[in-house]
This record gives C-alpha cells, structure tokens and sequence, in this order.
C-alpha cells in the first residue's frame, strides 16, 4: 500500500527540482506581461517564454509535473483491497489521464504552432489552442467524473462495505454508551 | 426601462435580501443542538449539499475580481475556472466517502474533529485550527469589504442615499448575513445556497448570451478583436505566459480538496452514498456559473479595444460597468443579486467554520469544553463578523494580504493533512504538523518579505509542492502510526 506513495515522494521531488530549474534560468525579461501602450487597466504580453528553449521546455515539464500529481491523488483515493476492482479502475483511470495528459501535449504543441505561424485559424469562438484548452482540458475530466458517478457502487463503496460500516459505528456507539 | 434601472437593481437586492431573513427565521426552529448549528444535522439531501459545495467556491471573486483579470491578463485567469471539473474530481476521490464516513464515525461536527478523529492528537487539530481561523478572516473581511463597495456603488446612485457611507454599507450588509447566520447556523446557510447558487446559475447563463449578442459575429468576433491587438491574450496562457498559468491549475485543480469552507459539506449530506450525485451537479452548477467570469472579462476587453467603451476606471470595474452599459436593467437587477449571492454563501460558510474552530476546536484541543455551546457559538457567530468587518475597514494592506493568499494557505496547509493523510493509514501527526507549519511559513515569508519568484509562479503552489513533499517523506521516515482499530477499519474502505 506504501509503494505509490513512495512513488508519488520521488515525483513530488522532481516537481519541486522543476520549479528550482525555473528559477534558477535567465529570466526572459516581460515574460509575464508588461503595461498595455494604450491603456494602463489592461496588460499586454511581453517576450514571451518561447523564446527561451530551456523555459519553453521547463512550462512543458510543469505543466505534466501537475497532471502527474493531480493523477497520483485520484489514483490514492481510488485504491481498493480487491485487486481485481482496483485494476478495473485504473484502467479507467490510465484512459482519463492519458487522453488528459495527451489534450495538454496537443494544446501546447498547437500554441507554439500559433505563435511561429501566427495562426488566425479559430474553433467554436477561439484560436486553437484556446479551443484545445477550453473544450479539451476543461471537458476531457469528464471521464473521470462518469467513472465516479456510474461505477460508485461497485468502485467507490460497495454495500458489504457499508454494512461493514455502520456495524463499527453500532459498535462503537455501545462502548461509548457502556463507558 | 432604463429610468428605472436603479430601483430594478435596488428592489432586486432587497427581494433577495427579504428572502435571506425569511431561510433565517425558518432556520432558527430547526437549531435545536450545536451538530445542527455547525453539521446540519448530517441530514441534507443531494441537491442542498450539491448547491452548497459549489456556491462556497465560487466567491464574489468570480463575479468581480475574475471578469477584472480576464479583462486585464486576457486567458490567463481562465485556468482558475478549466481546472474544476479535475479539482472536484480529486476532492472526490480523496474526501467524497471518507470525509462522511469519518463525520459518523466520530460525530464530529467539524473538519478539525476529523481530524483529531483520524490522528489522535490535539496538536494537529490545534494546527488545522489556526490555519482554518487564519485564512477565515482573511476571506471574510474580503468578502465584507466587496459586499459593502458594490452596495455603495448602487446606493450613492440613489437620491436618497447618495452620501451613504461606506461604514454605513458594511452595517446593513453585515447585518443581514449576521442575522441569518447566527439564527440559523450552517442550516440557513446551506439553505440559503440553493437560493444563492440558482441566482448564480441564472445570472451567469443570462449574461453569457447577453455578451455573445453584442456583437454581431458573437465570440470570433470577439476573439479576433483581442487577437488583432495581441494575439498571447487571446492564446491559452493570456498575457501572464505558460508557467503562470500552470502554477494556477496546480494551486486551483488540487487546493480545491483543501478549502475548509467547501469540504466541510461533504461531512453533512443524510446518505453516504449520495456523493455520487452531489459530484456531477456541483460541476455542473460551477460551470454555469463560470460562464460570467469569462464572458464578461472578453467582451470589456475587446469593447475598449475597439473603442466601442471608454477604458475602465480598475479592472475590477469590468462586471458592473458592463451590466450598467450593456445589459438590460432586469438582467442587472438578478446580477447584481446573483454578486451578493456569490460574497454571501462564501461568507456564512467561513463565519460557520471559523465559529466551530473558536469555540469548539481550539477549547477542545487545549483540553476544555464551553458550557451551553450553541448560545456562545452564536454569539461568537456576530462576534467573527463584527471584528472582520473593522478589519476590512481598518486593516489597510493586511487584509489585501491574508485575503489574496487565503486560497493558497487553505490548499498548502489542509491537502497533505486532509486529503492525503485521510487516505494513508502510514502517514502520522508529526509529519502533518510541519507540513501545516511550513505550508503558513512558505506563504507568510513569501508574502511578508515580498519575494520574487520568476514567471508569477503562484506563492500557493510554492507551499503547496513543499508542504505535500514534506509531509509524505517525514511519513515514510517515521514509524508507522498506532491507529485506532475503527478508523483503520473505516480508512480500508
């Protein structure tokens, strides 16, 4: 039971190494946006962080460094003493998170696309890459939450378990009456 | 119509203000015990506690603070809002069952009664105490203060109030929380959330069509206006850039399972099986919801691009200017209401868990116990919304600080201690303890010191990483915890 949490301590080693390694590179000067010429409520971006190899890389190294440990959560809460069960779920889970971790590769692939084309191209109301994240990377949970929804009785809690429960806290309720 | 814009949005607010008192009154005859004042009972069904979860995430932020961002930083802030169907998934996953199980188990009546619960020591619930009590007030003032500013704005448009002040804003808005939230405790307020989070749905859907329809080609158009002055903002990472952003995902996605004010809930639904579908409507009704954040901060933004709107004043000033300008006085009227809805239900859930860490959770830790305990957290109900509302009027920069972190501290110092910790049998009270301590100390020194970390790497996600690395190596180092047989038997679920 221990060994996805030691799996999970060496990832969140790495995430951390990640976010020294950004902080140790050159800073891109304006990466983060400077003031708008025209009007001084609104920001504008500067030199953006695809100018730096090493930057561009790192954000991609980030952003898959977070969706790895969103993953491991899900994967911990979602463990099951019936091995059986605990396969089928994370074979779900394998599904949801790869079709996630791939909708990011394809949203940050088709940005810098965006940015050495200058694409004009738009989907549903918004530059592809916008698309990709507000159709993919908002939606694609979904298939998490159906997982969640349809197999809770047979995934999350079964009802021998929930007998099992409320006998412990039957039991539990007469000793502390008897004390 | 547009004469009679202002008495719309006046009667709007005090039809929904009217409706406030009235959950209150029916509330207050059914507080009959302290697990009533702060648990509801544990008896709500699946549409309440649903309603429940997601009004309390979404604050006034979302309906002031997050159009603002999107009309100054284009995409970027957008990340708060795409991470909530993976955030509430992993709250769920985590906490959907356990958090229930654990509130049976132990008849607790707070998230740091669980805790004791789960690690047998009063010094980490002692330390989720002050960490819940830290960002409290903190969140609170910041609601107060908000409510207070936007019912300024209205009034002073009035002839009969136009000199009102802003003191005077804070006592009325304070009064009618205070009211409802000290008759009818977490009853009223959850109760009050179906009311809150359907004026929120409804509003933001309106609004949502309201801005497609402002110009003709809907939200290409709108896009290509963006695009054309610069196209990062309308990209997926804004002006703000890429590591920015995914530092919001990080901090938002999974700080969602660390808010104490939204996973409280999930300990008071009647049935445990309910999880279920309380998860699918809390998504749904957040999304929705959403739609306002977005849409607006767009439109604003492509609006004074084009010249169309004279730029604003503060970014924060996109949503009212908008619905001022653009939107059809009813529409406003429901808006409006659907602000104080969002500030509210926000607000009576951090009055309700800052009551039980003061006069149930610290008092236990420290081994003592308040006699008649539902008359004192009632008063100290008024007490945290009094003492809060001088904070927000007089506190200057300190409540900008707590508040602006609030999110950040909740998520660093309860996701390794909670979310986790409910779900590891090995991890142990020492490791929780300094992952709580360096979470506050990461944020505080960061905030404090003002350091500069490169690319807007969200000082949240900072103490975030540190504290979950913390506290699953301090767990794997230690000896393995004694655990009380019932929770590992409940915990093996």
């Amino acid at each position: 039971m221990n060994n996805i949490f030691k799996w999970f301590f060496g990832f969140t080693l790495l995430f951390i190494l990640i976010i020294v390694a950004i902080w140790l590179s050159p800073t891109v000067p304006g990466a983060t946006g400077t003031l708008h010429p025209e009007f001084k409520t609104m920001l504008k971006s500067g030199n953006y962080t695809g100018g730096s190899p090493a930057i561009k890389w790192l954000s991609y190294l980030f952003g898959l460094g977070t969706i790895g440990i969103f993953a491991f959560c899900v994967f911990i809460g979602s463990r099951k003493k019936d091995k059986t069960i605990q396969r089928k779920i994370y074979r779900v889970l394998f599904i949801g998170f790869g079709t996630y971790i791939l909708t990011f590769s394809l949203m940050v692939f088709a940005h810098w696309n965006y940015q050495e084309t200058n694409s004009t191209s738009f989907f549903g109301g918004f530059p592809i890459p916008t698309a990709w994240m507000l159709y993919g990377m908002w939606f694609v949970p979904a298939i998490i939450t159906s997982a969640y929804i349809f197999k809770f009785d047979d995934w999350v809690l079964t009802k021998e378990e929930e007998e099992q429960f409320h006998e412990i806290v039957a039991a539990r309720r007469k000793r502390e009456n008897n004390d | 119509m547009e004469e009679y814009r202002n008495p719309i949005i006046l009667t709007s607010l005090g039809v929904y203000m009217l409706i406030c008192i009235a959950v209150g009154v029916w509330a207050l005859r059914r507080t009959k015990s302290t697990q009533d004042f702060f648990m509801a009972g544990r008896d709500l069904g699946i549409m309440v506690t649903a309603f429940a979860v997601f009004s309390s995430t979404l604050s006034g932020f979302g309906f002031v603070g997050g159009p603002g961002l999107v009309y100054r930083m284009g995409m970027s802030s957008v990340w708060m809002v795409v991470c909530v169907i993976m955030g509430f998934n992993i709250s769920f996953a985590l906490l959907g069952k356990r958090l229930r199980l654990f509130a049976e188990l132990g008849e607790s009546i707070s998230l740091p009664d669980a805790v004791k619960l789960r690690y047998g020591k009063d010094s980490t619930s002692l330390l989720i105490s002050i960490a819940i009590l830290l960002g409290v007030f903190g969140y609170l003032a910041t609601q107060i203060l908000a409510m207070s500013v936007v019912l300024k704005d209205i009034l002073v448009e009035t002839e009969f109030m136009a000199n009102i002040s802003l003191e005077m804003c804070v006592v009325i808005s304070c009064s009618i929380l205070v009211f409802y939230s000290v008759t009818g405790g977490i009853i009223a307020s959850v109760y009050t959330d179906i009311i809150q989070g359907g004026i929120m749905i409804v509003a933001a859907t309106l609004v949502f069509f309201t801005v497609m329809y402002t110009y003709d080609g809907g939200f290409t158009e709108i896009g290509q206006i963006i695009q054309k002055d610069d196209p990062e903002a309308i990209g997926p990472w804004g002006t703000l850039g890429m590591i920015g952003c995914l530092s919001w995902l990080f901090v938002f996605g999974l700080g969602g399972s660390g808010q104490p004010h939204v996973i409280t809930k999930l300990m008071m639904n009647k049935n445990i099986r309910d999880a279920k579908h309380i998860l699918p409507v809390s998504i749904v009704g957040y999304l929705f919801s959403a739609l306002l954040w977005i849409s607006i901060g767009l439109v604003m933004r492509a609006l004074v691009l084009s010249g169309r709107q004279p730029e604003l004043a503060t970014a924060d000033a996109a949503a009212s200017q908008f619905l001022q300008t653009y939107a059809h006085p009813v529409l406003a009227g429901v808006v409006f209401a659907g602000l104080f809805a969002a500030i509210m239900s926000t607000a009576d859930a951090f009055l309700n868990i800052g009551t039980a860490a003061i006069m149930h959770d610290i008092p236990k830790a420290l081994g003592k116990k308040v006699k008649n305990e539902l008359f004192w957290a009632r008063m100290t109900t008024f007490l945290i919304c009094a003492v809060a509302a001088v904070f927000a009027l007089y506190s200057g920069d300190l409540v900008a600080i707590l508040g602006a972190f609030g999110w950040g501290t909740f998520a660093a110092a309860i996701v390794p201690a909670v979310t986790l910790g409910f779900n590891w049998k090995r991890a142990t009270p020492f490791a929780a303890n300094t992952a709580i301590i360096a979470s506050l100390a990461v944020n505080f020194i960061v905030k404090l010191f003002k350091i500069s970390i490169p690319y807007h790497i969200d000082v949240g996600a900072l103490s975030l990483a540190v504290s979950l690395t913390l506290f699953i190596g301090i767990s794997l180092m230690s000896k393995p915890p004694d655990l009380d047989p019932d929770v590992e038997a409940v915990m093996e679920m």
